[in-house]
């Protein structure tokens, strides 16, 4: 496990590190394959960029929102380039309302602007498996199965190598579906979200570390079930109205 | 033919889906095995690796000690800049919550200090937790060291709830880690 990169006297966070460069080539992969006319490459850039800064900006000031008397008396903070002071979740929805109104603003709300932003979906997916492997987190639970890993003490289900695994067939399904495309406006989008949420699904139930509700059944399962079950409809929706709603 | 389809793509719906309820179920969260309480091993969700060690004071404490009370354990050296940074924001979160039982035990990476550097900065910075002082290096070595600073944040049970590597950490993000083990556990 490699949960820092030293460089010299520069010490990298692996995870980080990973994100950045997963979304540096999802979004250069999501420009190559944006060949629908309302998505035009410039577009994506802009809208990926925009989503990017707002989420940034946006996990800071939801970090802010949820401690102001310290920064009142720290303002110098709120300009820190200090990782500890973003709030994820803050950032997530930020960014996600921010793509929102860039796309209607720009009249890129559509089917084909998802299709177009699968590819980054799908680096990111990836990343977060080599994230996993590079942090050591989200490990699997004890197993003496043939293939398993010595790992935090106890030999353990190789869950972040089958979370990688899954990532990459994720990346290929989108490769084939853009490349295999029937015309149908969201088809990229809705194999992905199916394959990506089954491959969660899967690898969920071999985690040790997991969070669960009534039953002990594990909530980030029930997550991946309802993405599933939202894909599974979204075809539906795809395939009902296929034409290129550009 | 668009029939065969349609029939065709609900058929593969009702499959995953039920596959998916049937997996859900059958893997189901064992409490004995999640918690994996008997491991100790330095990551979040496991059991924190003991030690003992002598303080800057000269007292001697061990880890183990502590169960009972939310510990944060701050890897740090007096040469490390973030270390150093975020030590006086440890010392508010400590000012803080002490009351409530948070125990801090600042390991210093003696080995690889200096031990009159580390002296004079718990002195300027008047730090008032115990700062046990890691000699040989053992504390680096169970604890998978990588990175200066490396914080653990352990709850009443011993077992790592949060790692955060590398620094400076401030106030806000402490007591936001804190809080969930000062609630939890009571």
């Amino acid at each position: 496990m490699f949960p820092t990169l030293q460089l010299g006297p520069l010490s990298i966070q692996t995870p980080g590190f990973v994100y950045l460069a997963g979304f540096w080539l999802g979004s250069t992969l999501s420009e190559k394959w944006a060949s629908q006319p309302s998505s035009s490459t410039k577009n994506i850039y802009n809208l990926v960029f925009t989503s990017f800064i707002a989420g940034f900006l946006g996990a800071r000031l939801s970090y802010i929102g949820s401690t102001p008397q310290w920064f009142l008396k720290n303002p110098q903070a709120a300009v820190s380039l200090n990782s500890t002071l973003l709030d994820p979740v803050g950032g997530i929805l930020i960014a996600l309302l921010a793509g929102l109104i860039f796309t209607h603003k720009n009249g890129m709300f559509s089917r084909d602007t998802l299709d177009s932003l699968t590819p980054l979906l799908a680096v990111l997916n990836l990343s977060l498996g080599i994230s996993h492997l590079a942090s050591g987190k989200a490990y699997g639970s004890v197993t003496d199965l043939p293939w398993g890993i010595y790992l935090w003490g106890a030999s353990r289900h190789p869950t972040q190598i089958y979370e990688i695994l899954f990532g990459f067939l994720g990346l290929f399904v989108t490769w084939y579906m853009i490349h295999r495309s029937q015309g149908n406006s969201g088809e990229v989008f809705a194999a992905f979200l199916i394959t990506a949420s089954m491959g969660h699904l899967i690898t969920a139930g071999f985690r040790s570390e997991t969070s669960y509700l009534l039953w002990r059944i594990r909530i980030e399962q029930l997550f991946a079930y309802a993405i599933l079950a939202f894909g599974l409809w979204f075809v539906g929706k795809v395939y009902g109205d296929p034409g290129r709603d550009s | 033919m668009k029939d065969t389809l349609n029939k065709n793509r609900i058929i593969f719906s009702i499959f995953l889906l039920g596959f998916g309820a049937i997996w859900i179920w059958v893997t189901r969260a064992n409490p004995d095995e999640v918690s994996q309480t008997r491991i100790s091993a330095p990551q979040e969700g496991l059991l924190a690796p003991d030690f003992t060690l002598s303080t800057l004071d000269g007292k001697e404490i061990s880890l183990v000690d502590y169960r009972g009370s939310p510990v944060l354990v701050n890897l740090w050296a007096s040469w490390c800049p973030p270390c150093r940074k975020e030590m006086p924001d440890i010392q508010m979160a400590y000012e803080t919550y002490t009351e409530q039982g948070l125990v801090i035990l600042a390991v210093n990476a003696t080995h690889e200090d200096n031990l009159n550097s580390v002296k004079e900065f718990v002195e300027k910075n008047n730090l008032s937790f115990p700062i046990p002082l890691d000699t040989t290096g053992e504390v680096n070595r169970l604890y998978n060291l990588h990175s200066l600073p490396t914080t653990y944040f352990i709850n009443r049970n011993g077992i790592i709830e949060k790692i955060i590597i590398g620094g400076p950490m401030r106030f806000p993000a402490i007591e936001k880690h804190l809080n969930g083990m000062l609630e939890g556990d009571q």
